[in-house]
């Protein structure tokens, strides 16, 4: 418990902080993106596709405006994806987006906050189980891909049936490339997640030198 | 069932071999053999090559022709000559709702004579551009109508009228609209002369009678003329026509020729020649020489009258404060056009085979030194000809108008009674090449061709008739626009384009490159007005306001409903919708018409319309919408009820769906759906005898077709239940629910076996 000011104390801090800011910038950065192409969205007029990212803090418009191209159109706003995919989405019945993850999107400030105060102590505070107050953000990455997996699985598997076309329950693509009728769909992560990867590897590493010192403290002992 | 089955089935596949004889019978001909079939030349096959536009490709000028009895403007690109849009400007419109919703009515309503009478159609003549430093700046259009003499601003951002103004002293105007160089002032010249009052005044008091030029001043910021900041110069009644601004060096000024300056009234009928023949008595008519910047400069001084609310500058105020003269010009002329330097005004005689180029300087000079040769009837100043002249040149029959080439001196003029285009050099007088046209061609236009940098590559000949030109349509024939290649030494002739909805006077064209339009409106946007509406809702707080005698309809549409869906009323009560179209996506416009009514909206991304139905009659009116949006288009339905005088308005809880379904219901439609299964019995035992399972695409059918045969199961499961109760309604809805899983899984079914049959699917054991 009073290991702070000794040689060897600073690495590990300093990596918990950084893994902090990581996660600070990946709470409003981009983590996972989600596209649609088919024929009547073509890539001069739609150049994202329909295009929707997912955040802690919400899903969000993943589309941009149009390039200039030989004809120059008034451009001063993009294409709003989000409603875009939700109307594509109704006609085989399936839930508005905002109906996902939306405890967690509620949740996630004070998620984030807690986690925050828990790394924190992490920095200062040595007693048994000390490793157990990094891990929450070490698996945030892992944790974001399950439940994001999970509401891919209950808007797959909750269709109105009220739906204009009838399809079968499925399970959306998490990761790469899949097709629905004549629409592609393209998920993958962004670099959102590599900054939540990223944090996660330094808050390792900042365990496993915390870990060292402590033995080397406790053997000096 | 089974027979709509099979037909069907029979026309798949009689569709299917259409198309595969079409296939073969041309798939392997070659450019020789189409151009040997066609019988086309060489020459025919260049011109295709030049006009082309291949699949998706865009053009490389857009050009705005006048639709004259129409009332609009008609787009067409060049060099493809595809029309792409027609414009509503005096006119009413459905497709675009102009003139329909409540917004354009406003417009329409601002248009109305200046004694109230509404006109629903216009005489539209001379589209013109906005122009910054001379050259088109892809903001604004302009055009007038010569019926009823009005002004007409199109925003270019969407294509849309946003403004119309009514002269208050004109009869009738031709020579408009003109821009200056800036789009200081839109010019509107008077044609017939009258009255400046609008009071009845005799035909023996001629002489008194008044045109007049109206210079209206633009706002840009606004993109709206404000009258308050208009003013007109009083002139004598000779017909005045068409205007040319000036440029560069005579940037001030403007020119307008004249017609009539005999002054001659008609009177056939009691045995006086024509107006045609004393009109064209004398050898000369006057071109009308102003300078705008003075007469604004003496419009801001205040020495204007007010007539009818429009600033007026009396002839005796133009002719005192030196801002009008007068110059003769061969009879009876058409076309005054400003040469792209400033320095040339090219004048053109219609009745006289010259076109007469003047010196702006040499005139200026005159000016300067009062060097007149005379004055006219009413005091004004009249410069010599022969000193105000550059050159003449002998052109043809009947030389109209004209139009200048990128390269220096160059200037192409239409001769109406040649049927011709004539290629000469205004500055060494020289004629170079001409070109027939079929027929009789009154404007020509070159690309850009009225500003200080004309672009050249292509010329199109308005021609007025077409005789025997297109498709034989009957008495009424289209007019004929004619694209001409002008690019090198000689014109080419490369297209004929049928225009079959006005006659289109005169026409611009601007690089498709400077126009800037939207794609979408910005959310709950008044498209007339081009500012957010006061009606516009969000999806989730649509509402119905109800007071007495009003429903009042605040909704929004999407793919493919509308909210509300069923809006009631009394009879007597007065409706109002207001849509917000709430798509974000490119071109899902939906439509709104309520049957039996004068309601047509047209709501593009964006936008916000109203429509307003006065005294409702009962009844039941279903509205839907008039756009194929989605592949639930059909569905986009809503009730209009509206209940007599004093009866009761049904609540939705008590709505009652379909009809009511009898045994002999359900054990016909049991009996269609063992029918159907027998069908897709016999598909499925084709599809199982032979090798599917080597086809991908085909296990993709059989899957899907699979899934639907087992929600059929599900369905027939549940008519069967309900048949054993003795639910005959219910029974029948599920027996119908599995007869829809059925044919879904019929078509399927079909899809792939017509699959493996084309693609060689082989029989196994």
């Amino acid at each position: 418990m009073t290991t702070s000011g000794k040689s060897g104390a600073a690495p590990f801090r300093l990596l918990t902080l950084a893994a902090m800011a990581l996660l600070a910038v990946a709470y409003f950065s981009p983590i996972w993106w989600v596209a649609l192409t088919a024929p009547q969205y073509p890539p001069d007029a739609f150049p994202d596709g329909i295009r929707i990212e997912f955040h802690f803090n919400g899903v969000m418009n993943g589309c941009h405006t149009r390039p200039r191209t030989e004809i120059d159109v008034d451009n001063d706003e993009a294409l709003d994806c989000v409603h875009e995919m939700n109307t594509i989405n109704h006609y085989i019945g399936m839930k508005p987006i905002a109906e996902g993850a939306k405890y967690e999107i509620m949740l996630a400030p004070y998620l984030f906050v807690a986690m925050g105060l828990l790394l924190v102590a992490f920095m200062f505070y040595s007693g048994p189980f000390w490793w157990l107050l990094a891990l929450p953000a070490i698996l945030v990455p892992v944790g974001f891909v399950i439940d994001y997996s999970g509401w891919l699985w209950y808007f797959g598997h909750t269709l109105n049936p009220w739906g204009a076309f009838t399809v079968k329950p499925f399970m959306p693509t998490v990761f790469g490339e899949g097709k629905v009728a004549q629409f592609s769909t393209f998920s993958y992560p962004t670099y959102g997640f590599g900054l939540l990867v990223a944090a996660s590897f330094a808050l390792i590493l900042a365990v496993l030198l915390r870990r060292k010192q402590l033995q080397g403290g406790r053997g000096e002992k | 069932m089974k027979s709509r089955l099979m037909k069907t089935t029979m026309l798949a596949s009689a569709l299917g071999m259409t198309a595969a004889f079409v296939g073969s019978a041309f798939a392997d001909e070659s450019l020789q053999d189409v151009m040997k079939r066609r019988n086309l030349t060489e020459e025919n096959v260049l011109a295709a090559a030049k006009t082309y536009t291949p699949t998706g490709g865009r053009d490389e000028f857009l050009s705005f022709a006048s639709g004259g009895q129409y009332g609009g403007v008609i787009v067409f690109g060049i060099p493809s000559m595809r029309i792409i849009k027609y414009i509503a400007v005096f006119n009413r419109e459905p497709w675009q709702g102009f003139g329909y919703d409540d917004e354009s009515k406003a417009i329409l309503a601002s248009s109305k004579t200046p004694e109230g009478k509404p006109i629903t159609w216009g005489d539209t003549h001379h589209p013109n551009l906005s122009k910054t430093n001379g050259d088109y700046d892809g903001q604004y259009l302009f055009i007038n109508d010569k019926s009823t003499p009005r002004i007409a601003v199109i925003g270019l951002k969407d294509f849309e009228t946003r403004q119309i103004v009514v002269n208050p002293i004109l009869t009738t105007d031709h020579g408009g609209a003109f821009v200056t160089n800036n789009t200081e002032y839109v010019v509107e010249a008077s044609q017939y002369p009258g009255t400046l009052d609008r009071k009845y005044q005799g035909l023996d008091k001629f002489n008194d009678y008044r045109g007049g030029i109206t210079y209206w001043k633009f706002n840009r910021q606004k993109g709206m003329i404000e009258p308050e900041n208009s003013f007109t110069i009083e002139l004598p009644p000779y017909s005045q026509d068409l205007t040319s601004t000036g440029k560069g060096p005579s940037n001030d000024w403007s020119f307008t020729n004249s017609l009539c300056t005999e002054r001659y009234v008609g009177g056939i009928e009691s045995g006086r020649p024509p107006f045609e023949a004393g009109c064209s008595a004398h050898d000369t008519d006057l071109l009308h020489v102003i300078n705008w910047k003075k007469a604004e400069a003496v419009f801001k001084a205040g020495k204007v009258e007010k007539i009818n609310g429009m600033a007026v500058i009396r002839l005796k105020t133009a002719i005192d404060e030196g801002l009008l003269y007068l110059v003769p010009e061969p009879k009876s002329p058409h076309g005054v056009d400003v040469s792209p330097d400033g320095k040339y005004v090219v004048v053109s005689g219609k009745l006289d085979t010259h076109d007469s180029v003047y010196d702006f300087d040499k005139m200026q000079k005159l000016i300067e030194a009062k060097d007149f040769a005379g004055k006219d009837p009413y005091g004004i100043p009249i410069l010599d000809m022969k000193k105000s002249l550059h050159v003449q040149v002998a052109l043809g029959l009947g030389p109209l108008h004209n139009q200048f080439d990128s390269k220096p001196c160059i200037v192409y003029t239409s001769l109406y009674v040649d049927s011709q285009v004539v290629k000469w050099n205004y500055c060494e007088g020289k004629v170079l090449d001409k070109i027939p046209v079929f027929y009789n061609i009154g404007h020509l236009m070159t690309m850009e061709g009225d500003t200080e940098h004309p672009k050249g590559k292509y010329l199109v000949a308005l021609n007025k008739l077409a005789i025997d030109r297109f498709d034989p349509v009957g008495p009424l024939h289209p007019q004929n626009e004619e694209l001409i290649d002008i690019s090198g030494d000689k014109m080419k002739l490369l297209y004929d384009m049928p225009l079959p909805l006005g006659e289109p006077h005169y026409a611009v064209a601007i690089s498709l490159d400077k126009l800037k339009p939207l794609v979408r409106y910005k959310y709950g946007t008044n498209s007339r007005t081009e500012e957010a509406s006061p009606f516009a809702v969000r999806p989730g707080s649509e509402h119905i306001d109800r007071s007495p005698g009003k429903v009042e309809v605040f909704g929004t549409v999407i793919r493919s409903h509308y909210n509300p869906e069923i809006v009631q009323a009394q009879e007597g009560d007065t409706v109002i919708y207001h849509w917000t179209n709430a798509e974000r996506a490119e071109d899902e416009t939906h439509g709104f018409a309520v049957a039996q009514h004068d309601v047509q909206l047209s709501l593009e991304p964006g936008k916000t319309a109203s429509a307003t139905i006065q005294n409702v009659k009962a009844g039941v009116y279903p509205y839907y919408c008039t756009e194929f949006c989605s592949a639930l288009h059909l569905e986009m339905e809503g009730y209009l009820m509206v209940a007599p005088k004093g009866g009761a308005v049904a609540q939705p809880a008590a709505f009652s769906t379909g009809q009511t379904y009898t045994k002999a219901d359900f054990d016909k439609q049991y009996k269609e759906n063992l029918d159907t299964q027998a069908v897709i019995d016999s598909v499925v035992a084709y599809i199982t005898s032979v090798n599917y399972k080597d086809f991908p695409t085909v296990v993709a059918l059989v899957s899907d077709a699979t899934d639907q045969l087992n929600f059929a199961k599900d369905a027939r499961a549940k008519a069967d239940d309900f048949s054993k109760k003795g639910d005959w309604q219910n029974a029948m809805l599920w027996a119908n629910q599995w007869w829809q899983y059925q044919v879904k899984a019929a078509d399927i079914g079909l899809r792939a076996k017509t699959y493996l049959e084309q693609n060689g699917a082989k029989k196994v054991k």
